[in-house]
């Protein structure tokens, strides 16, 4: 049980999109089509988590740990982008070695869900450049030990079903941030923006 | 974005980036809680998107879109050092709040800092690039790609100076008579909230001036 209740505050309270704004924009891409939701949101978890796993190799494999704060601050974009590249490229490769030519029709979903800024913010919430220890917080903490790959995985599957509920909350009420009853200047994408910041709201009270 | 309707200017107010398309949202509503943040964050943005999106418009169209999405990325992740070497040599004092752990309007502890390096994944670089600006004339393109920084780069500033006013009550440092302070618009969830009043009201003036036309 506890277990459980760890996992449900932790995809409220570590939600990317409410408490950080991250991954706003692609959420607000995704929600126009509600068929597309559960894949991209399985893809981006995909990649959160094992962005998160290979880093974790790559940060004690190769001691980067060690590098200058300076360094790393100044390094880690290029670093991170790297690593999700090389994830985008094998996971294009794998769909295309499973499905053909049938690949072609999942490439944008697994563009759209490589690079964005909640798989990119994850990286960066995990890996720190201004401290030395690792940030898996909540589930790659509670349920894991500190600096393991496990721990790593799990924060990275944290934040990529953080997403997929922000998507079904947003997607749920799609249809009446587009009613005819909502006000034209605020009809859609602007009432979409207001209902997100009142979830945030909503989020950051439970928080404090 | 569509390329079928174009003027050079769109970007700016019609088809703001932020305003109609929902891109680069995240740092607006996290980091623009000032002024000063807002222009630090914009110079940043400007000069990572500028730059990349042009160099990106160079790479050969022969490579599978896959490698050229990589590259535009791998760009991005290097314009980012001298951009945020040029942040920090422009105003160290904005750039030291930036790098604060503190999440703005809250008690949490936060990174506040990493919009600066996710502005290597914005939208314009990784998804507008090929779908709008890699399908005009590289003349057009600039002139397209600048206008559109220049609008998203507006918003960042005018979101902060809105929240710093009703946040902090003061404007670029400088102390304004406000009657009550609204601490929460500084807050996510009020760069959210400002947001979206911000896009119904760009939508009710275009409306309006399209109604005129």
């Amino acid at each position: 049980m506890n277990w459980l209740l760890t996992v449900l505050v932790s995809l409220l309270l570590e939600n990317l999109i409410f408490t950080q704004a991250l991954g706003t924009s692609t959420l607000m891409a995704a929600a126009r089509n509600r068929s597309r939701l559960p894949l991209l949101a399985a893809l981006m978890t995909l990649f959160s988590a094992l962005a998160s796993m290979f880093l974790q190799l790559l940060y004690f494999g190769l001691g980067l740990a060690a590098l200058p704060e300076e360094m790393r601050r100044l390094v880690q974009p290029l670093l991170y982008t790297a690593v999700v590249s090389l994830l985008y490229g094998a996971v294009l490769l794998v769909l295309y070695r499973f499905l053909g030519e049938r690949s072609a029709a999942f490439k944008k979903y697994v563009h759209l869900s490589a690079f964005n800024c909640a798989v990119m913010g994850t990286l960066y919430l995990a890996f720190p450049a201004d401290r030395d220890d690792l940030s898996f917080r909540f589930l790659g903490n509670v349920l894991a030990d500190r600096h393991t790959l496990t721990g790593a995985m799990l924060f990275g599957l944290q934040e990529g079903l953080g997403f997929l509920l922000a998507a079904v909350l947003i997607s749920a009420v799609r249809e009446r941030l587009y009613a005819k009853e909502v006000p034209a200047a605020f009809r859609g994408y602007p009432a979409a923006i207001v209902f997100i910041g009142l979830l945030s709201m909503a989020v950051y009270s439970i928080v404090q | 974005m569509r390329p079928g309707t174009f003027s050079v200017t769109d970007g700016l107010f019609r088809r703001n980036a932020v305003l109609s398309e929902g891109m680069v949202i995240a740092p607006i509503v996290v980091c623009c809680d000032t002024l000063h943040k807002a222009l630090l964050l914009s110079l940043a943005f400007a000069v990572i998107t500028a730059v990349s999106v042009f160099v990106g418009s160079f790479y050969p169209k022969k490579l599978p879109y896959a490698v050229r999405i990589m590259l535009y990325a791998l760009t991005a992740a290097v314009v980012y050092i001298p951009a945020v070497l040029l942040c920090e040599y422009i105003s160290p004092e904005t750039y030291a709040a930036l790098r604060s752990m503190q999440m703005p309007g809250t008690d949490l502890p936060g990174n506040a800092f990493l919009y600066l390096p996710l502005l290597t994944v914005n939208s314009f670089i990784v998804l507008h690039s090929e779908l709008y600006f890699y399908r005009l004339r590289r003349t057009l393109m600039t002139g397209a790609l600048l206008f559109h920084i220049a609008g998203s780069c507006l918003t960042a500033c005018v979101a902060g100076c809105i929240r710093e006013v009703l946040a902090y009550g003061s404007l670029s440092g400088h102390a304004v008579d406000m009657p009550l302070l609204l601490r929460g618009f500084a807050a996510p969830w009020g760069g959210f909230i400002l947001l979206g009043v911000l896009c119904a009201l760009h939508r009710a003036l275009f409306a309006q001036k399209q109604e005129e036309a």
